[in-house]
């Protein structure tokens, strides 16, 4: 196999430390995956544009951090699956650029308040997610009495939401809560994990104070172990709430103009009142710039 | 090959809600689900096999699907640690494909290992999952011979696995593009490979959260830190089975779906838990412990 040429690697005077390594690192990995060559040209260009348009700091530099970070994980990868890179890497016609990258996209998949602002317009643009945050600011926002914060129960509901493969009212009114929860998701593991042992606490699970205590101290929030449990069986009838109106709401929209709304795996609802219908109309006002909004009051 | 029609406008609001960490897939753990932390696949050494079961899809959608992994998605689910076998249409065996036999660790079929099955969800019955099992009962090959405790099942949306395979094609993209409202194509341009991304790290749990029974996973993980997650999981979902009504319970672990075949300990009989396990499990809240407690035993009971 022809040696392919080196990738356009970043500006060697912004490195944070000496580069000469790090691109014999690079150089190394490469020569076991040539596939990945094209993927990293073609990801360097590309953070550079997305780094170009956020535009704080130096560019190169955060670039050969991030270089330096990616190799980590590609010299961490067992022989077997830098064989599967290479495998294909000689078959003829096109050197498809995405390779692994979304692997390691996925892999430093960090929420930064920029990103999740990013998440949460691009799914508000659309109706069914316009919806299911219509469903969230009317019915569970009212019922979550703080502390915790509101983005901490948005988190919690989420989290002990369970995981499905389909898009479900309960799974879109889910996934608006994970957007709307960023400061959540930056808590440590530890304290969610206390939280969410505390969310599914019962009232018999109040008896063990002592055991109790010790997760409440865990928390980063001043609160009793009963508030605390109480605020619990609210916040998840209020997500049941939330998840029957989203049903009912999208059972109005007529069949030939569901849009996005033809996605949803819901069960036969009973329409919406139109009570219901001038409530979501008052949260199109109020939200007026929410375009998923307006294209949701078109479907029905 | 014909390309399928895409339901764009659900297609592109399924893409949306994946690309903000809706799961395209659930179930069994898979190589990439962590445990306390750690990733499954660091439990035993070497890559999962995974048996993708395309009976329920069309002829049109299978082919598009196999297509997508011969020719691309292969290798991409290899480097997530997942071998696969030629997927399902019919009779359930276990035949793996060219590329896996190329690329599978030397020795890696002369022992068990981790086995997932790739069920479209909303389409696989039970009957099909009684299929699995007389299957991988019936084989007598190393590879399967960690019995049930060493597979799962995962199911996935099968029609955003069709879309995310036409759409890896120019005709496909363009097709798309073509419908689309102007003012999204940036938009689409930057989620579809993140979609492509998601959904093949959720085939192999890599994106999966934490949630109700991954906590007692953890828990009773760190008790049994021998045990494969596989075994581990199929013990709490039984746990968690228990204390919910039929429609609600899962059937992800194959001992579980062992169990309810072979109607083997229905009614379980559960025994409270006991001083010395409280002892040793640690601070959990009384139904935690209780459940943890009856997946330990559970997990004991081979």
């Amino acid at each position: 196999m022809s040696k392919l040429p080196a990738p356009q690697f970043p500006d060697p005077s912004a490195a944070p430390v000496d580069c000469a390594e790090l691109i014999a690192r690079w150089e190394a990995v490469l020569t076991r995956a040539p596939r990945l060559r094209p993927w990293l040209e073609q990801t360097i260009r590309q953070r550079r544009v997305l780094l170009h348009e956020s535009a704080r700091g130096s560019i190169e530099r955060v670039l050969w951090i991030e270089l330096e970070r990616w190799v980590r994980q590609f010299e961490a990868l067992p022989q077997f699956a830098v064989s599967a890179i290479a495998v294909t890497v000689e078959s003829p016609g096109e050197q498809r650029s995405p390779a692994v990258s979304e692997r390691v996209n996925a892999v430093h998949h960090a929420a930064s308040p920029e990103r999740a602002i990013g998440e949460s317009e691009a799914l508000l643009q659309d109706p069914a997610f316009a919806l299911a945050f219509h469903c969230v600011e009317t019915r569970v926002r009212p019922a979550l009495h703080e502390p915790p914060p509101a983005t901490a129960w948005f988190g919690i509901l989420h989290a002990s939401a369970r995981p499905q493969p389909l898009l479900t009212s309960e799974v879109a009114v889910g996934l608006v809560l994970r957007v709307l929860s960023a400061e959540w998701s930056r808590l440590p593991p530890s304290t969610r994990k206390a939280a969410l042992r505390l969310f599914q606490a019962t009232q018999a699970d109040l008896r063990a104070a002592e055991r109790l205590r010790a997760i409440c101290d865990a928390l980063p929030w001043e609160i009793e172990p009963d508030v605390f449990v109480a605020g619990a069986a609210r916040a998840r009838a209020s997500l049941q709430e939330a998840c029957a109106l989203f049903a009912r709401v999208a059972a109005v929209a007529r069949p030939t103009q569901r849009g996005g709304l033809a996605v949803l795996q819901v069960d036969r609802a009973a329409p919406a009142t139109p009570a219901e219908l001038a409530e979501l109309s008052e949260t199109a006002r109020k939200f007026s710039t929410m375009t998923g909004l307006r294209r949701l009051l078109a479907l029905l | 090959m014909d390309m399928i029609s895409l339901d764009v406008a659900a297609i592109w609001t399924r893409i949306l809600s994946v690309t903000a960490g809706a799961c395209t897939a659930a179930g069994a753990p898979g190589p990439g689900t962590r445990i306390s932390g750690k990733a499954a696949v660091t439990w035993l050494e070497g890559p999962w096999l995974a048996i993708f079961d395309f009976a329920a899809l069309r002829r049109a959608e299978r082919e598009v699907v196999e297509t997508w992994l011969r020719d691309y998605a292969e290798p991409l689910l290899l480097v997530r640690h997942l071998l696969l076998a030629k997927p399902l249409t019919g009779e359930v065996f276990v035949e793996l494909t060219p590329q896996a036999i190329e690329t599978m660790p030397e020795g890696w079929r002369d022992a068990p290992r981790p086995i997932l099955f790739l069920a479209p969800a909303g389409r696989t019955t039970r009957e099909r999952r009684a299929q699995y099992l007389d299957a991988l009962v019936r084989l007598r090959i190393p590879l399967v011979s960690g019995g049930s405790e060493l597979w799962g099942v995962r199911e996935f949306d099968a029609d955003l696995l069709v879309a995310i395979a036409q759409l890896s094609t120019a005709a496909g993209r363009a097709a798309f593009r073509g419908s689309i409202d102007p003012s999204q194509l940036h938009l689409f341009d930057q989620q579809l490979p993140a979609a492509e991304a998601a959904v093949l790290d959720d085939l192999v749990g890599g994106r999966d959260e934490e949630g109700a029974v991954s906590l007692d996973v953890d828990a009773v993980s760190s008790l049994h830190p021998g045990a494969h997650p596989l075994a581990v999981f199929a013990a709490v979902e039984r746990a968690h089975n228990r204390r919910r009504g039929e429609k609600e319970r899962t059937h992800f672990a194959g001992r579980t779906i062992e169990a309810r075949l072979a109607a083997r300990g229905y009614p379980e009989p559960v025994r409270p838990c006991t001083d010395e396990f409280a002892q040793r499990a640690g601070p959990l809240l009384p139904d935690e412990m209780q459940r943890v407690f009856e997946a330990s035993e559970l997990l004991s009971h081979r």
